[in-house]
């Protein structure tokens, strides 16, 4: 059961490799294989959910292989309770990704596979790395299939424009990570995470190398100013692109905050806690205000995830336990209810090959099944009661109210600018007049469409309805890491 | 009825130290990396139980003023005491500690 992590991460990286020799004619036999390998890595990693270990904060699964031992450099992953739910997010979103592409990518499909599979196992790398060198290098590695996956089989010409801004953006903040670690490097002598803990910065540093990931992390959230890549490469990338856009890569940031930032320099998260916190708020009101004016379907959904994005940094720097945990179920509930939406935008899009507001209205004559499905998602974003969304975000207003009532206040106006946006959108979309303009081509979701919903469906409504499945495993890590901060003070 | 557990999940729990790492010294966490980590996870352990202890008393708590009714004022008041005294300074609060505040 130990090596179960090892094989997980390598398992579709390996599957990669075997689409590698399936000869480019063959799609068919290229798409089960693809979702086949994606499908088996999700039910290996519900196995670390069940053999998970909650009474204890160590990480667990540990795997070490030496890779640059004469620079105490080693390949060393692990897995705690705030990891262990992105590693599960990661390998059920990527057979949807698959599924989702599965008629409309016609063009390049063995390394459309090819692509995603690797992309999973360098997503899986970065959420149970436990050495800061190699986070670094997956967290960079990351860029690569996603720049392929917009660049070619993006749906515009701009799409190439939106491939290089979201590529140059990340790699900039990064630049000032990388620069941090040599300095930790150089200071300790390790980049092991664990040895990192324990290991002491001087207040001056501390606040140094916490802008610097923050350079980073910032940009990947994202946090306003630094947010423009995100519209534009989620409404050039597939549906397949935005859903892990949205459903993963967003939260490689601010798992860097819980994982990285806040234990490693818990001195500098208080004092740039201020700071944080107004560029949260300023991202939670101007991005919802923003979506408010938005005509592209995706755009709505990309600006909206900007400011879900602003609550979990909110709840990750009330540097409590409830605000922590909200954060972090928020993250976990903005994977499901996000990706279902971009899902949701997908089905119009393949239908009609615009994703302008004005063309649409009307579709609950016409489409019955997909409103009732867009409905429960579009609910889900406004964080109603009873989805999951709802949960996370109380968690947060819970702990950040305990911190500062005013910020929480601010951030409440959110919630209903979110209401705002969510409900409008619906309201133009499936209800009111139908439009002309693609009459013919509406048609309701297929079977195939039909049950990629469903467990969306089914995750909503569990994490909306019992939280404590998915709260339970996280209260000792994040015991731990309220704990811990306290002591490194 | 007895409970029964399988052998192999009693195995698995309860077998954490019970007490503090003698080797630790407060004054210089970083000195002693493996006392800092025991340290730390003997407090979060430590936390944790107490808030576990807080819950199972609000519990009883609550099954007095359900039982007792009118009379919870008089009759329930030893609970109160020990519930307010359960909780009162042993949650995690928040990371707060600056180093120039010290």
């Amino acid at each position: 059961m130990q090596s179960l992590l090892s094989i997980i991460l390598l398992f579709p990286a390996l599957g990669g490799l075997v689409l590698l020799c399936v000869p480019n004619s063959q799609t068919r036999l290229i798409r089960i294989l693809g979702l086949t390998i994606s499908f088996i890595t999700f039910v290996l990693s519900l196995l670390l959910w069940v053999f998970f270990d909650h009474s204890t904060a160590k990480f667990q699964f540990v795997n070490a292989v030496d890779w640059l031992p004469f620079l105490n450099m080693h390949f060393y992953i692990g897995i705690d309770g705030i990891s262990l739910f992105f590693i599960l997010l990661t390998t059920f979103l990527v057979p949807f990704c698959l599924l989702v592409g599965w008629d409309s990518v016609q063009k390049n499909v063995k390394e459309y596979f090819i692509a995603f599979l690797f992309l999973e196992s360098f997503m899986l790398a970065v959420f149970c790395m436990l050495d800061l060198l190699l986070f670094y290098v997956f967290f960079e590695s990351v860029l690569l299939p996603m720049f392929l996956i917009i660049g070619v089989w993006g749906s515009r010409e701009r799409k190439i424009r939106a491939a290089y801004q979201f590529f140059l953006y990340t790699l900039i903040g990064s630049l000032f990570m990388l620069l941090a670690i040599l300095l930790i490097y150089f200071q300790t002598g390790t980049t092991d995470l664990q040895v990192l803990f324990v290991s002491e910065f001087s207040l001056q540093r501390q606040l140094l190398l916490w802008f610097a990931f923050f350079a980073s992390f910032a940009v990947k959230v994202p946090m306003i100013p630094v947010h423009i890549w995100l519209p534009e490469a989620h409404v050039e990338a597939p549906t397949s692109g935005s859903v892990i856009l949205a459903g993963v890569l967003l939260k490689l940031g601010t798992y860097g905050f819980v994982r990285y930032s806040i234990p490693l320099f818990p001195e500098a998260s208080v004092y740039f806690t201020p700071l944080i916190y107004t560029l949260s708020i300023i991202g939670v009101i101007y991005a919802s205000l923003t979506t408010l004016r938005q005509i592209d379907l995706k755009k709505i959904i990309a600006y909206s995830s900007v400011a879900h994005m602003g609550f979990v940094t909110l709840g990750l720097f009330s540097l409590n336990i409830q605000g922590i945990e909200g954060a972090l179920f928020l993250m976990l509930s903005h994977g499901f209810v996000a990706s279902a939406l971009f899902l949701c935008i997908g089905v119009l899009y393949d239908r009609t090959h615009t994703r302008l507001v004005k063309y649409y209205g009307g579709l609950v004559h016409v489409m019955p099944l997909f409103s009732v499905f867009f409905l429960i998602f579009t609910m889900g974003n406004l964080s109603l009661p009873g989805t999951s969304s709802f949960v996370g975000e109380f968690l947060i207003l819970v702990g950040v109210f305990q911190t500062n009532p005013f910020v929480a206040t601010f951030a409440a106006t959110g919630m209903i600018l979110g209401g705002a946006y969510s409900i409008w959108l619906y309201n133009r979309v499936v209800f009111g007049n139908l439009k002309p303009f693609f009459i013919d081509t509406f048609m309701d979701v297929n079977r195939r469409e039909f049950f990629i919903f469903l467990p969306f469906v089914f995750c909503v409504l569990w994490m909306g309805f019992y939280p404590e499945v998915f709260l339970e495993p996280m209260h000792t890590s994040v015991a731990n890491l309220v704990q811990h901060g306290q002591w490194r003070g | 009825m007895p409970q029964t557990t399988t052998k192999a999940f009693a195995g698995e729990a309860a077998s954490f130290p019970s007490s503090p790492p003698a080797s630790f010294d407060k004054s210089n966490p970083y000195e002693d990396p493996v006392a800092f980590v025991q340290q730390r996870e003997h407090d979060t352990r430590e936390r944790m139980i107490d808030v576990e202890k807080a819950k199972l008393i609000r519990e009883r708590l609550r099954e007095c003023y359900r039982n007792e009714g009118v009379n919870h004022f008089e009759n329930c008041k030893d609970l109160v005491e020990k519930y307010t005294e359960a909780f009162e300074g042993k949650s995690f609060a928040r990371i707060n500690i600056m180093r120039d505040s010290k």
